[in-house]
């Protein structure tokens, strides 16, 4: 299907050069069209019949005119011919325009889903560092949207441009053979059309951003005012709220309607360029019928091909902005796809000789997001089935270590070691089974509970799942919801309270049964009756295992072995909490504050 | 139990939301009042209908001109007047031209002032319904019927409207130029017709259903890449990227199957039009040729009527497309007026009078109250605060503590009981007369894209910059926004600073206590802060409670042991009620919450509770 002006006019890739593709990028957009390549010359074959088809029924219409209506009596079996020609050119072109439309689709999706598919599991494989750089937007938008671009070129986008040219040349071509003069007098008014279009289009695409940026504007108004609806209520502002929205809804109508008069004045303005040929051709054409230097039906098919010329016309002065926006989209899923991770599996991944038991070891450790050092030279051996926990103030880098011990990123200096192997020896599927990470910002998909909690082992049974929730005594707090575990959690869990995503989130680990298990803040978002019920369930949790907390709170320090205060990226000091606020000053102020009131 | 369950529930969603079977007398009631936003522009209407008739007039012109060329001008030999046909011609495009741009422009003005008007409709009501109208809703879904159901309205009244009227008009014009013409074409035309309204009805009811079907099927593929990359720690902490793989492999293939469907059925029947027109043209050259050479019929009348059979393409098309957007609009329309026809819970009772200046006692008797009208959450609260005391509320998580806060400034209506400000009944006092006198702090404060400034001044527009200072230092939060390079007029929200859930909160108390309410309803958060900003927390509260009466939904320790009184909320009841030290004297409820805490804490006093 083709799309009218709106459709190619895109935001994405107005300021792309096409002379930045260079061979690398193109030789991605051959790779995925290859296969497709016997479909192409059929669809390529089939869109000939189309135009063909469409350039003979004018030129049958001027044999039957000129050779049997105009002749007179004997025509009529003539005119049956023609009329036999006609219905088999209508036949053939609804069959050929069923072949181009369906096979250009197809090829389309099928670029669209086989670069789909390579780009998620592109993507799957990339680690923090590149998620940390890209907006979730970004992301979605490219495998969305810059696909369906590229795709739509590759497929219709060519086809489209070939059966214009064709058209244009095809009519040119049959017009000229008729009479040369009066082909040159009825295109006389092709140039000024392209400049026309051309300028619309500048006009059109200015417009259109404008009406963009308004849109986005309202949107937000509404999202912020909507999700802030209490907030304003509660301050009594609503008429102020309302004026705000005012404001915001007249400049997007505003916005529009000016579009709108530029897009309203395009067609007529086409239409009476058209028109001028038309006219043209009436008066010079019906001059030399008079004349007898052509025929009636010479003059006729002049008019009616004239008319048909225009539609081309009208596409390929949007051409430039058509690949143009698909070229930008290529580039960027090209850059997507040769992203190399920086947290790769290894080749030959090893596992520590005597099974896995949990001993966990950082040595002269450093890392940096950026320039600045988080983690400096931190050294640390927690003993298999141990319990330590990390203090320090914001920013200390506790989260950090977190992040590094489950290898969201890869040290940039030292090593991390569970049971003697180095994390980056590893398999992946080796390292997630044995380290397990309950964080304060609990991640949740849509679905149920129950679906939820079975993320942590799938196909796990019913009875695996309602033993971890007993565990940590959250088998009656979701009984106690209308659908029990089959209660929807909404995106992101947002049907759940802060407590229980971190009830889901804990059983979800548990059932994963780790061996080395994090717990970073992960009782933070907990109200005090949930978390002393969990108190019990987690001494369970940690029986067994090696285990990291990372904790705001000194309550839960209380069954720790060992605690290593966090200051600049470095311990400063490890020992148990008696040790620690007898001889550390920090350590004292951090448990003191806490405590001041008491 | 695998996770691809969630699949199925991405795909039931995509299902809903189809037009359900409408009944037609439903489906015309909405047209109808659809219809009734246009009145205010009537006059327009009328002059467009007008216009749209003239319209017509000039677009069946160059077929006739046509005729007139060959029949007359031609024969006769006669090459001034080809001048004359061309000249013609030209002037019946202008003419159209310039109807056409009046036309369009008129309807998409009415139609975007239409919507510009709806929109501020929306909004407004919405401000005005009550906090249980947005426990049943999700945001997305008000942002889409306040942004895209508006949109599909703007393009029925711009476009469908305007499109329809004229396009049965060029239809049914063409037979009358046929009756003039030569009645024998007219009835070949009339032949047509059936085959027309097949074309229509294929792409109003076949076709472009079809592609609403593969949009949903994309917002579900989208959804499934947005979740995955959101939650891409989760997936990697839990090595599902295979099993996420799997997941997008079958949202990705749903969604080919379903383009390519579309794109099968559609690529059968887009050219249908074309076809038959093709074939209604060999039809009449066939018919219409042997008339001729009989001498029953002008070649100029054959070549025009030609001519009007291939204007017909675009009219066809085009009214299969505004039928179905005329289906798409009801639909959008029913959620619009869904949102409109909602009475707002909460309104001034007839007869409200202003509450006055009050000195801050609160009572509650016998409250009664439930969120969905069967399970009771409060059942029978009663207390009072007296004023400039502080009064502290705990109890488990859904005791309905925060409940008790959003009854005083009527949020939500009690099911039964009383609750009364200096004597004063709430609900026979105006509703802004009654929420200026309270200040309420909620639990998770929502900050709005805005300066630091603009968001502790929300609350009172003009309020100056000393007083927003005030404000601050007494919230504790002054010398932290000092720190900031931007100082007050740093960005928060998305675009701006990112800001811990201590400072929020200590904002969000700047912000009311610039409103200078008698009453002050706090909501503790429960999440825990670090001990900085815990002992800034306290600070701050510590402030503010002077010369106020104060209701806290208390969490930390501190709070309830510094509160005048302390109510224990449990099944909905007040069970207890005394000071700290009573209460724990008592040796009931309260206590015994006490004892576990210590127990847990091994003795120590911690932070929270």
């Amino acid at each position: 299907m083709r799309g009218g002006f709106r459709h190619r006019i895109t935001a994405d890739g107005e300021r792309y050069k096409l002379s930045r593709l260079d061979r690398k990028i193109l030789g991605l957009a051959w790779e995925y069209t290859r296969p497709h390549l016997g479909r192409l010359v059929l669809a390529f074959g089939a869109m000939l019949l189309v135009t063909g088809t469409t350039l003979a029924v004018p030129y049958l219409t001027k044999i039957a005119v000129d050779d049997y209506i105009t002749a007179g009596d004997p025509g009529v079996a003539g005119l049956n011919r023609i009329f036999l020609a006609l219905l088999g050119t209508q036949g053939l072109f609804w069959v050929a325009s069923y072949w181009q439309t369906f096979l250009s689709e197809r090829i389309g999706q099928g670029i669209v889903y086989a670069l789909r598919r390579d780009l998620f599991r592109k993507l799957l494989g990339l680690d923090m560092t590149f998620y940390n750089r890209q907006s979730t937007g970004l992301i979605t938008s490219r495998v969305i949207h810059d696909v369906d671009t590229v795709a739509e070129v590759l497929s219709s986008g060519i086809l489209d441009f070939s059966s214009d040219l064709l058209t244009i040349a095809g009519i040119v071509f049959v017009m000229a053979r008729f009479n040369l003069k009066l082909t040159l007098i009825a295109f006389v008014t092709a140039p000024i059309i392209l400049v026309t279009l051309w300028l619309f289009g500048q006009k059109l695409r200015l417009a259109y951003r404008e009406v963009r940026r308004r849109a986005a504007e309202l949107n937000a108004e509404v999202e912020e005012s909507v999700a802030g609806m209490r907030v304003i209520q509660a301050l009594s502002q609503e008429e102020a709220g309302a004026e705000k929205f005012a404001g915001v809804n007249w400049r997007n109508f505003k916005a529009r309607l000016r579009a709108v008069s530029i897009f309203a004045l395009l067609f007529p303005v086409m239409n009476i360029l058209g028109t001028l040929s038309r006219a043209l051709v009436i008066a010079f054409g019906g001059l030399s019928v008079i004349r007898g230097e052509i025929s009636l039906g010479v003059f006729l098919a002049f008019l009616t091909y004239v008319a048909r010329v225009f539609w081309p016309l009208r596409e390929l002065s949007q051409v430039y902005n058509t690949f143009q926006a698909a070229a930008a989209g290529l580039e960027r899923i090209y850059e997507y796809l040769t992203v190399t991770p920086l947290v790769r599996e290894s080749a030959q991944p090893r596992r520590p000789a005597g099974g896995y038991r949990g001993e966990v070891v950082f040595s002269a450790v450093s890392f940096s997001y950026g320039r600045e050092e988080v983690i400096k030279d931190l050294n640390l051996e927690i003993r298999a089935g141990e319990t330590v926990a990390l203090v320090g103030q914001t920013g200390a880098g506790k989260s950090t270590v977190a992040r590094l011990l489950t290898r969201m990123y890869d040290v940039d200096a030292g090593s991390i070691s569970i049971d003697g192997v180095d994390l980056r020896d590893l398999s992946f599927a080796d390292l997630r089974r044995v380290v397990g990470r309950v964080s304060q910002d609990v991640f949740l998909f849509n679905g149920t509970i129950r679906e939820n909690i079975a993320y942590g082992k799938p196909g796990a049974t019913e009875e695996e799942i309602n033993r971890a929730l007993a565990a940590i005594y959250a088998d009656r707090v979701f009984a106690a919801l209308p659908q029990g575990l089959e209660t929807q959690v909404g995106e992101e869990g947002v049907m759940l309270s802060g407590g229980q995503r971190q009830l889901v989130s804990f059983a979800r680990v548990l059932l994963a049964d780790p061996r080395v298990l994090i717990l970073d803040e992960a009782t933070s978002s907990m109200d005090a009756y949930t978390e002393a019920l969990i108190q019990k369930g987690l001494e369970r949790l940690l029986a067994g295992r090696t285990c990291l907390i990372i904790a705001h709170r000194f309550s839960t320090l209380q069954m720790v072995d060992r605690i290593c205060l966090l200051e600049g990226g470095r311990i400063t000091d490890m020992g148990t909490h008696a040790e620690l606020s007898r001889r550390n000053t920090l350590y004292r102020d951090l448990y003191l504050k806490q405590a001041e009131a008491f | 139990m695998k996770t691809t369950g969630f699949q199925g529930k991405r795909g039931e969603r995509g299902r809903t939301g189809q037009p359900e079977e409408q009944r037609p007398e439903r489906f015309f009631a909405t047209i109808r009042r659809l219809c009734g936003f246009l009145h205010p522009y009537l006059w327009q209407l009328i002059t467009v209908a007008l216009v749209i008739i003239l319209t017509a007039g000039a677009r069946l012109a160059p077929p006739w001109i046509t005729r007139y060329t060959v029949d007359s001008v031609l024969p006769a030999g006669r090459p001034e007047l080809l001048w004359y046909a061309g000249g013609a011609l030209l002037a019946a495009s202008l003419l159209e031209g310039a109807l056409v741009f009046l036309n369009r422009y008129t309807m998409e003005y009415v139609g975007q002032k239409v919507i510009f008007e709806l929109r501020g409709r929306l909004f407004e009501h919405l401000s005005r319904l009550s906090f249980s109208y947005y426990d049943s809703v999700r945001t997305g879904d008000i942002m889409a019927r306040i942004t895209s159901d508006t949109e599909v309205l703007r393009r029925f009244f711009g476009f469908a409207v305007i499109n329809l009227f004229s396009n049965l008009l060029v239809l049914a014009g063409v037979f009358f130029a046929m009756l003039i013409w030569d009645y024998r074409l007219a009835l070949l035309y009339l032949g047509l017709v059936p085959f027309m309204y097949h074309a229509m009805k294929n792409y109003a009811f076949k076709v472009r259903p079809l592609w609403r079907v593969v949009r949903r099927q994309l917002a579900g593929l989208t959804e499934a890449v947005r979740e995955t990359v959101a939650g891409i720690e989760t997936v990697k902490l839990f090595a599902g990227e295979e099993a996420e793989i799997e997941k997008f492999a079958a949202e990705n293939d749903g969604y080919y199957q379903s383009h390519l469907e579309a794109a099968r059925i559609s690529a059968v029947w887009m050219p249908y039009a074309s076809f038959l027109l093709g074939v209604g043209s060999a039809l009449v050259l066939w018919y219409g040729g042997r008339l001729v050479i009989r001498g029953g019929l002008s070649l100029g009348t054959l070549v025009g009527f030609t001519g009007y059979i291939a204007m017909l393409t675009r009219p066809i098309r085009q009214t299969g497309r505004i039928v179905d957007l005329v289906i798409r609009a009801v639909t959008s329309a029913e959620r619009i007026f869904a949102i409109l026809d909602t009475e707002p819970e909460i309104k001034d009772a007839p007869g409200a009078y202003e509450l006055p200046e009050v000195t801050g006692r609160v009572e509650y008797a016998d409250v009664e109250f439930s969120y969905d009208g069967q399970t009771p959450i409060l059942k029978g609260v009663s207390f009072t605060a007296e004023p400039e005391e502080v009064v502290a509320i705990v109890g488990p998580t859904g005791a309905g503590k925060s409940t008790i806060l959003h009854l005083l400034p009527r949020f939500y209506e009690p099911t039964a009981g009383k609750i009364t400000i200096d004597g004063h009944e709430i609900d026979k006092v105006t509703v802004k007369s009654l929420r200026s006198k309270i200040g309420l702090v909620l639990q998770d404060p929502f900050l709005f894209a805005a300066t630091i400034a603009e968001n502790i001044a929300f609350g009172k527009p003009g309020a100056t910059m000393e007083e927003i200072r005030w404000a601050a230092k007494i919230a504790q939060i002054d010398d932290f926004i000092e720190s900031l390079p931007d100082g007050y007029d740093t960005f928060v929200g998305e675009r701006g600073v990112r800001l811990s859930g201590g400072q929020k909160q200590r904002l969000a108390i700047a912000r009311v206590l610039l409103t200078g309410p008698r009453i002050l309803l706090l909501d503790e958060p429960t999440s825990s802060v670090d001990t900085e900003t815990e002992a800034r927390l306290r600070k701050a509260l510590a402030e503010v409670v002077k010369g106020r009466t104060v209701i806290v939904v208390a969490h930390r320790l501190w709070t309830v042991r510094n509160a005048d009184k302390i109510l224990v909320l449990q099944d909905g009841r007040v069970v207890e009620s005394g000071t700290h030290e009573e209460l724990l004297a008592r040796g009931g409820v309260y206590a015994g919450i006490n004892r576990t805490q210590l127990q847990t804490t091994g003795g120590s006093r911690e932070g929270e509770w």
